[in-house]
This record gives C-alpha cells, sequence and structure tokens, in this order.
C-alpha cells in the first residue's frame, strides 16, 4: 500500500508541474495575442515553435548543435583525462601536491571566459581555441574534487592495503581510485556544467558555428525568434548532460549514497 | 603456521603539539607459535599501540619487535590486524573483499575462488558473498573482515577489539567462532579487549596492562582445558580467575 501511494503522489506531482509549465505557456502565449508584451522582443511559444520547425528543416539547428557538441566532447575528455591523472598524482604523492596546488588555486580562481583573448592569440579563432577554453573551464573542477577525494581517502583503509602487502598499482586501482570515486564523479558533473558553458561562451566570439554562434548572430539580425530556440536548445542539453551524469553517478556511487542515508 | 611475537624493552611516544608524550613505558613480553594471548585493559593504556607496533603500522621509540626471530620493521601479510577500524572496503562486495587480500599478497588468480568461498563458509557468510557492506549486519561486517584477513593464511591474527560494540548475546556466539577457527586454522592470536570476561574465556595468558603510560602490570595463565563450552563462564572457577583479574585492573 505504502509504495502504491508513493506512486500515485509522484504521478500528481508530476501532473501539477506539467499543469503549472502548461498554463505559463498559455497565459505567454495569450499576452502576446493581446499585445501585453512587445513581440519583437519576446516572441510568443506559437512562433519559437515555428522557428523551431524552420530552423530544424534547414539544417542551421543540427549543423551548430553538432558543432558544439564536437567542441565539448573533445575539450571535456581531455580535461577528464587531465584532471583524474594529475588530481591522483597531486593527491597521492603529497610533497609535490604541497608545492603545485597553490598555483593552481590561483589560476582556478580566473574565470574560464576571461582567458578568452588570450586562446583567441595563442590559437587564433575556430575550434582550437574554443576546445582551450572548455578543457580549461571543466579542468579545475575535476582536479580538484578529485585531488580532495584522493586526499580523504581513510588512512585505515590504505594501512589495510599495506598490511596485506598491495603494491603502489594496486593500493591506487583497488582503495584510492575507488574511494575517491564518489568526489570525482561530483567533479565530473560540475566540470560538464563548466565545459557546456564554456563551449557557448567561447562561440560568441571565437567561431563560425556553434550554439554560441548562433545566438550572438541572430542577435545582429535582430532575430528573436532564433536566439530564443537556440537558448531553450543550450538550456536542455545543459540539463540532459547533467541528467546523464547524475544517473551514471548513483549507479556507480551507489555504496557511499547508501553509506549517508 | 604459526609465529611467535616477543618484544624487548619496546616503549613508544607520540609527539603532541610538540610535546613528547609516553603512550608505552618499557614493555617486554614473548607470545608463543599458536599461543592464544590477550592484552587487558582500559581504554586509552596503549593497547592498540602494542597492536600497531606488532603490525608493523608504526615503529618502537626504543627496543625493537621480533617476528619469528626477525625484526619487524613494515606490515606483513604474516601478520594480519583485525579490527573494526580496520574495517572492509564499502566500494568491495564481500568476496570482492576477501579477494583484494588474495591479489595484494600475490596468491595466484585460479586459486581465489575456492578461497573465497572457503573462508565466507567458515566465518558463516557464505550466502552474502555478492552483498556491499553496507548491507550487511555489524556482526556479519566482522565475520567478513575475520575472513579477509584468514584468506591470506596469517601466521598471526592481530585482532584489536575485534567484537566491541556488539550486544552480548551475538558477542557470547562470535567468541565460540573464534575459538573454533582458531582451532582450525591454528594460528597465533593476539587479541586486545577491554572485555575481562572475554579475555578468560578465550585465552591461554592474559596480559594485564596498567595505564599513562601503558605498562605491565601482570601476565596471568588461564589453565582452563579446551575445547572450551559457554557454561565454563558459570563455574567456580572461572568466577575465582575474574576475581583475580579484576583485582588487576582497578
Amino acid at each position: 500500500m505504502q509504495h502504491n501511494n508513493s506512486n500515485s503522489n509522484r504521478l500528481s506531482l508530476l501532473l501539477l508541474r506539467c499543469g503549472v509549465f502548461f498554463i505559463l505557456l498559455f497565459l505567454w502565449q495569450i499576452a502576446a495575442n493581446f499585445k501585453i508584451i512587445n513581440v519583437n522582443f519576446l516572441p510568443p511559444p506559437s512562433s519559437l515553435v515555428k522557428e523551431f520547425y524552420y530552423l530544424a528543416k534547414s539544417g542551421y539547428l543540427s549543423s551548430n548543435l553538432l558543432g558544439s557538441l564536437y567542441r565539448v566532447t573533445l575539450g571535456f575528455t581531455i580535461a577528464v583525462c587531465l584532471g583524474v591523472i594529475l588530481g591522483t598524482l597531486l593527491g597521492y604523492f603529497s610533497k609535490i601536491g604541497n608545492v603545485i596546488v597553490p598555483v593552481l588555486d590561483i589560476l582556478r580562481s580566473i574565470p574560464p571566459i576571461a582567458w578568452i583573448p588570450l586562446a583567441i592569440l595563442w590559437f587564433g579563432l575556430g575550434n582550437s581555441s574554443s576546445i582551450f577554453i572548455i578543457t580549461l573551464g571543466a579542468f579545475f573542477p575535476i582536479f580538484v574534487n578529485t585531488f580532495s577525494g584522493v586526499r580523504s581517502v581513510s588512512r585505515f583503509h590504505l594501512d589495510t592495503g599495506r598490511c596485506f602487502g598491495a603494491n603502489q598499482a594496486l593500493i591506487i586501482s583497488d582503495i584510492i581510485l575507488p574511494s575517491a570515486m564518489p568526489q570525482l564523479l561530483t567533479g565530473i558533473r560540475i566540470g560538464i556544467g563548466t565545459a557546456w558553458t564554456s563551449v557557448i561562451a567561447s562561440e560568441m566570439v571565437g567561431t563560425r558555428n556553434g550554439l554560441g554562434y548562433a545566438i550572438q548572430l541572430n542577435r545582429i539580425m535582430l532575430d528573436t525568434d532564433a536566439v530564443i530556440v537556440n537558448m531553450i536548445l543550450i538550456g536542455v542539453i545543459g540539463w540532459l548532460m547533467n541528467t546523464i551524469i547524475l544517473h551514471i553517478e548513483k549507479r556507480i556511487s551507489f555504496w557511499y549514497l547508501q553509506q549517508n542515508v | 603456521m604459526a609465529t611467535d611475537i616477543s618484544l624487548h624493552n619496546v616503549s613508544k611516544s607520540y609527539k603532541i603539539s610538540g610535546k613528547e608524550m609516553p603512550a608505552l613505558g618499557n614493555i617486554s613480553f614473548t607470545v608463543s607459535a599458536g599461543e592464544f594471548f590477550t592484552i587487558l585493559g582500559p581504554s586509552g593504556c596503549g593497547k592498540s599501540t602494542i597492536i600497531n607496533l606488532i603490525a608493523g603500522f608504526i615503529t618502537p621509540s626504543t627496543g625493537e619487535i621480533k617476528a619469528n626471530n626477525k625484526v619487524v620493521i613494515q606490515p606483513s601479510p604474516e601478520r594480519v590486524i583485525v579490527s573494526h577500524e580496520y574495517g572492509a572496503f564499502p566500494w568491495k562486495s564481500a568476496q570482492e573483499n576477501v579477494e583484494f587480500a588474495l591479489k595484494a599478497s600475490n596468491i595466484p588468480q585460479e586459486e581465489h575462488k575456492n578461497i573465497i568461498s572457503k573462508y565466507l563458509n567458515m566465518v558463516g557468510i557464505a550466502g552474502f558473498a555478492n552483498s556491499y557492506p553496507f548491507q550487511l549486519s555489524s556482526g556479519m561486517k566482522r565475520r567478513l573482515i575475520l575472513a579477509r584477513a584468514l584468506a591470506v593464511k596469517p601466521e598471526c591474527l592481530l585482532m584489536d577489539e575485534p567484537l566491541v560494540g556488539l550486544d552480548t548475546q551475538l558477542r557470547y556466539s562470535m567468541q565460540e567462532d573464534v575459538l573454533r577457527i582458531w582451532g582450525e586454522e591454528k594460528t597465533t592470536v593476539v587479541l586486545v579487549t577491554h572485555d575481562l570476561e572475554e579475555a578468560l574465556y578465550l585465552s591461554d595468558r592474559v596480559l594485564v596492562m596498567s595505564p599513562h603510560p601503558g605498562t605491565i602490570r601482570t601476565i596471568i595463565d588461564i589453565p582452563f582445558g579446551r575445547p572450551r563450552v559457554p557454561s565454563l563462564r558459570l563455574t567456580d572457577v572461572f568466577q575465582a580467575y575474574r576475581r583475580e583479574v579484576f583485582g588487576f585492573l582497578i
């Protein structure tokens, strides 16, 4: 009975959320129809849907979307590799870590967006500078979380490994990495968020396609519909990526989440 | 499959905010191979320090520790610690926890399966091989870390309050298991406990400690025959030993 009850609660919550969402859309549409809002600045849902179909059919949408996804995938992958490897090594070899981490802490305080001009000077306009910004943006949260996860591995777990005669490779693969994994994955989730922010920001100045480029270009063309459709797309993709990683986190960190219930 | 352990004039002090704090006075004793030897004392008397010294996690400030006539300089799978603090890895299932010990001490892969099932059986959690520590009861977690320790066939088990925090009934039944397993595996056991009755029931000899800094008060032979049965606790001679050891504790 308890189970049924929570199921029907969840269903009614879902219905309520959808209801509120559609009422807001409806009010927005009505406000536009009765000229309460200026449709040049805020077009109604109906024309956004029309614009979406146009962009999808013409191929602009997919080419911009693929451009952004390509950059974010490449930059994010590099960031994961660098962040996890450096975070693990500097966390494990604490003497080197103590020297290098304060320097990284200062670099970390520079927002990725502030690097855009320098990135363009170094790599020119185009993919390279955009990927550099994305890597930079995603690297720091992944690195910092991996580092602190590795640093907070229990002394007792490490000593258990030593007691059974484990070599360093086994200590890293079977104790340090799994123990740090929940924090590492949190870093990856934050990292994909900053990677997405960084790709949009860098495309607004540095590239010839991409969702960030699309909103900037359409602003110049005064095509508010296209600006908003692309913005919504940016939001949906960002949300999707976060949700996927959250799901993976729940799968892998189940033992950690259970402990803290 | 057993080893003797000896401590010669061992002392240990820790630096706490710049001041040397003695934790262990000048201690010497020998545990014979295959013996069940218990260190009894109030908390903070340096019992765990002795265990950590024998395990090789820490080094003595003076004196030396020998296992099988070799000076202990680092941890080794010959002397495995069993303690609630050194618990199971929460990210590994029961059998993965045991397998870790096998991998760490380079036991050939093809033997893993048999060894894992043998020891999960021995401690009585064979049905929970795929369960994770968070799914196990507090007693089963103790059994798991015992299985993990036994799997590498250590010559000496260093049990630091292995049953602390369990309710009395469970404690009694796990004491039976500890005796049975010790009988089967024939390892040397150094047990640390603050439970007087547990010390008397399990041990061949009991070392009573006095605190600040930890020194040996006395070492008492416990002559009860084996196998021991739970009703031993109710006998007059058990109670007489209880009174005697209690006298040293206060």
